[in-house]
């Protein structure tokens, strides 16, 4: 096990260090002078060279790179182009407020999606079943931002329940300016979640050792607790770390209708303003938040599943 | 400006407070405290006013902001020397730390500070010497600051006692009672609180000598200013401001409606739809701003290199249904390029829509029907909008066009030399620029020297950099009216140029509060305040 650990941890750290490179190369191939953005329209030259010297822009790509990695492993992720101030505080100043964002919409998605799929799986091609596949089916293919206007529309404008915009102040402001941007980026999940569970339920029933079960005269809610939920929530786990990444990407629409602080809203203004080291940085900061939320979900599938533990302990 | 409004707003209480200053003035009061006692009674404790911001602070320096959000907030955070209107429709400077200047002529213009401002932290009382560095810092070359322009002509500040100074200038220079003085650069800040800053400061200012002082600020979050105890200028009615900074303005629209927000501006295309229908507890303001939207048509490029050509296009475009397009009937069309408040606003265009004389000059330039050209846009409803109408006009006189659009990134590097040949390549464009309240600011992009830099057009003409450089040093108000409107004219003759609009400014407050707007419609935030009652 430590040792699928630690390959897991090398493979994690080469992703990182991948995606940095690409990222490096990616932005700096697209159009657009970062100088020129930063420094509006007055800018003469002697300021836009001052300006790439000062953000070593200047420099040939491979120097960039190197001097970013020199810089990463003494934890400066550089200064932000236009500001000045610290990539590092930048970042995670925002990352708090994004990282609630994702784990009310694994909330969203988790709870009701669990209870949809179980229901589902126990009452096959029941009326919960049905229900549950068409529901499952529309909130996925409607796109989080059309969600997230119509959740606007109805629970802040007319019904005046929940505030608009913002990411608030103190405990129950913030967990109130939650709900709806969660709602929005975790109802599609509930669906994906749902089926999944089904089908992994549906499967893990004509499992040997379920009959098995069945055959000794245990009930059906212990069966299914104790026998066939152990195993059939692992490719959830799987799915759901995927997930916590896609989540972070559809982020972006929730922050920016919901006029929200985040890495996404963060990372789309960087783009658009051309400050490199803040997309450096923030891509650099969610590149590891999702590897290692991936590391984890299978370091738990493989501590979960006696099959996986058992092979990797020969 | 024009301003339409809902309700009628009365009396301001800047105009109020500086009709008292004047009295004050000529009673021979000195310092400050005149103003206190009859203001007292509109600061509110434990008031908050919450707004909308386009975009996050990103530099407090006077020498080096970049957006008008920088702009306002240091409008709260520093004592400028003068100060616009506001709630007024013409842009009307008024001394603020400035308590008195005067012309000794062309060039010397004598200024007294008031007594009193302090600045916060071991920073003491402002002083003329403090005038002095500022603006000269300002002007030095070697602070290589973005808007050293705005000092372009001065040779130096003469310090003549504690509060008084003179402004010596090498040439008159007209901008600067209408932006230097009024505007960032005419903020005056001590030389040791810069020195402590290491020369210069972005978001995390030295010291404070405004109304208001940064209490919080969350990066991309929000900005707390508090009120500072050390004004006594004027009032600074709510105890806190709260700027929000959201970009995207139908979110901010939607953060207004629920309640979030009390002011914020709000999105062209949502102008008629507010003038309509107006929210409860709402109040709306339209201005017409001073920032133009234009037509650019690149005369380095092969295909329009000939000017007939240029001309029908001109020709061909049906401005009022471009402009009723992209702004769903926000805006008007324009004569120029200078918005009608200001001098060297053009009454007419030159050239309006004429199909016939459009097709028969193509017809004359071996061009009919054989015309495929590019129109490059920033991604946005609005210019697309107005990209699909010149669309359709210029295929009624056989012009084929194909609509470029690009984010912002990319699009504000279209038309510069420094990225390589592509600014030859570009042929239309739509282009909308922000302005500061002196015509200077309209036309100095259009020059020789800012081909390939801002210029996208090309528009290479002699007589309009001359009468650039002329008109900022000519004080006469009716010559330099004629300078600018010959200006217009030369880059409408050109056939480089369709102007478009001055786009126009919707703003939406909470009826609980009492705005202060400049005549283009920019808050002026620390001059709110919650109605009584």
């Amino acid at each position: 096990m430590a040792l699928y650990f630690l390959k897991r941890l090398l493979l994690s750290v080469l992703v990182v260090i991948l995606v940095v490179i690409a990222l490096f190369l990616l932005t700096y191939a697209i159009p657009g002078d970062p100088a020129r953005v930063a420094l509006g329209p007055r800018a003469n030259p002697e300021l836009i060279a001052e300006f790439r010297a000062r953000m070593g822009l200047d420099q040939s790509l491979a120097t960039q790179l190197y001097n970013f990695f020199v810089s990463l492993l003494q934890g400066d992720l550089g200064r932000d182009a236009i500001s000045g101030e610290p990539v590092l505080n930048t970042v995670l100043s925002q990352f708090p407020d994004t990282l609630y964002l994702v784990l009310g919409s694994v909330l969203v998605a988790l709870v009701p999606g669990v209870i949809l799929g179980i229901l589902s799986a126990r009452y096959r091609g029941g009326i919960i079943d049905r229900i549950s596949s068409v529901l499952s089916v529309s909130v996925m293919s409607v796109p989080a931002f059309v969600i997230a206007i119509y959740l606007l529309l109805v629970f802040s404008i007319q019904l005046g329940w929940f505030p608009a915009i913002g990411a608030g102040t103190g405990f129950w402001d913030r967990l109130h300016r939650l709900v709806l941007p969660s709602l929005a980026l975790g109802l599609a999940w509930i669906g994906y979640i749902a089926r999944i569970l089904r089908a992994s339920i549906l499967e893990e029933m004509n499992e040997g050792h379920v009959r098995t079960a069945r055959a000794f005269g245990l009930s059906e809610n212990r069966i299914m607790y104790d026998y066939v939920l152990r195993i059939a929530v692992l490719p959830m786990i799987t799915v759901l770390g995927i997930g916590i990444g896609q989540m972070l990407s559809s982020a972006v629409f929730a922050e920016v209708v919901f006029g929200r602080p985040g890495i996404g809203k963060l990372v789309y203004d960087a783009i658009i303003s051309r400050n490199y080291p803040i997309v450096t940085g923030t891509v650099l900061v969610t590149t590891i938040f999702f590897v290692v939320v991936n590391l984890g979900a299978d370091l738990l599938v493989a501590w979960l599943n006696p099959k996986v533990r058992h092979d990797l302990s020969r | 400006m024009t301003r339409k409004t809902t309700k009628t707003n009365g009396l301001s209480r800047r105009s109020f407070i500086g009709s008292g200053a004047t009295l004050g003035a000529m009673a021979g009061l000195g310092g400050l405290p005149f103003a206190s006692s009859a203001i007292a009674d509109s600061m509110v404790e434990g008031s908050i006013l919450t707004a909308r911001v386009y975009a996050d602070i990103s530099s407090l320096d006077p020498a080096f902001w970049t957006s008008a959000v920088d702009a306002m907030v240091i409008r709260c955070l520093f004592a400028h020397s003068l100060m616009y209107d506001t709630n007024s429709d013409v842009f009307e400077a008024q001394p603020s730390a400035m308590k008195s200047y005067e012309f000794i002529d062309d060039t010397h213009i004598a200024f007294e500070l008031h007594e009193g401002i302090m600045y916060s932290g071991d920073y003491g009382e402002m002083t003329a010497e403090d005038a002095k560095y500022s603006f000269e810092r300002i002007a030095n070359p070697e602070l290589n600051s973005p808007y050293m322009e705005d000092w372009a002509t001065l040779d130096h500040v003469e310090v003549t006692g504690k509060y008084t100074g003179v402004i010596v200038l090498t040439q008159p220079f007209a901008p600067l009672l209408t932006t230097t003085l009024p505007g960032v650069s005419g903020v005056i800040l001590p030389k040791a609180a810069i020195e402590d800053a290491g020369g210069r400061f972005s978001v995390q200012p030295p010291c404070f000598s405004g109304p208001y002082r940064i209490k919080d600020w969350q990066p991309k979050t929000r900005l707390i200013l508090e009120r500072n105890p050390d004004w006594t200028l004027t009032d600074a009615p709510y105890e806190e401001l709260h700027l929000i900074p959201i970009e995207d303005p139908k979110t901010a629209e939607l953060g207004f409606e629920a309640g979030d927000l009390d002011f914020s501006e709000i999105s062209v295309s949502s102008i008629p739809r507010y003038e309509a229908n107006l929210p409860a507890g709402a109040e709306f303001n339209k201005f017409e701003g001073l920032n133009y939207y234009w037509m650019g048509i690149n005369e380095l490029n092969d295909q329009l290199a000939d000017k007939n050509v240029r001309r029908a296009i001109q020709l061909a475009v049906d401005r009022k249904t471009v402009v009723d397009a992209s702004s769903l009937g926000g805006a008007v069309p324009a004569a120029g390029i200078i918005a009608p408040a200001l001098i060297g606003s053009r009454e007419a265009n030159l050239y309006d829509r004429d199909v016939e004389e459009s097709k028969r000059l193509l017809e004359e330039a071996g061009m009919a029907n054989s015309l495929n050209l590019t129109i490059s846009i920033q991604q946005t409803a609005e210019n697309l909008a107005a990209a699909q109408v010149i669309q359709a006009n210029l295929a009624e006189v056989g012009i084929q066009v194909t609509i470029n659009q690009y984010e912002s990134g990319t699009f504000w590097s279209l038309g510069s030399k420094d990225e390589g040949d592509q600014y030859l390549d570009l042929q239309l464009f739509l282009m909308r620029f922000s302005m500061q309240p002196d015509p200077s600011w309209a036309t100095m992009w259009f020059t020789p020297q800012q081909i390939g830099i801002w210029n996208w057009q090309g528009f290479d003409n002699a007589e309009f950099g001359e009468l650039q450089e002329a008109a900022q040093i000519e004080i006469d108000t009716e010559k330099r009216d004629g300078m600018y409107k010959r200006m217009q004219d030369l880059m409408e003759e050109s056939g480089d140029f369709v102007f478009l609009n001055f786009v126009p400014v919707g703003v939406l407050n909470s009826d609980k509060v009492q705005t202060a707007l400049r005549p283009d419609g920019e808050p002026v935030f620390y001059e709110f305040s919650p109605k009584q009652g």
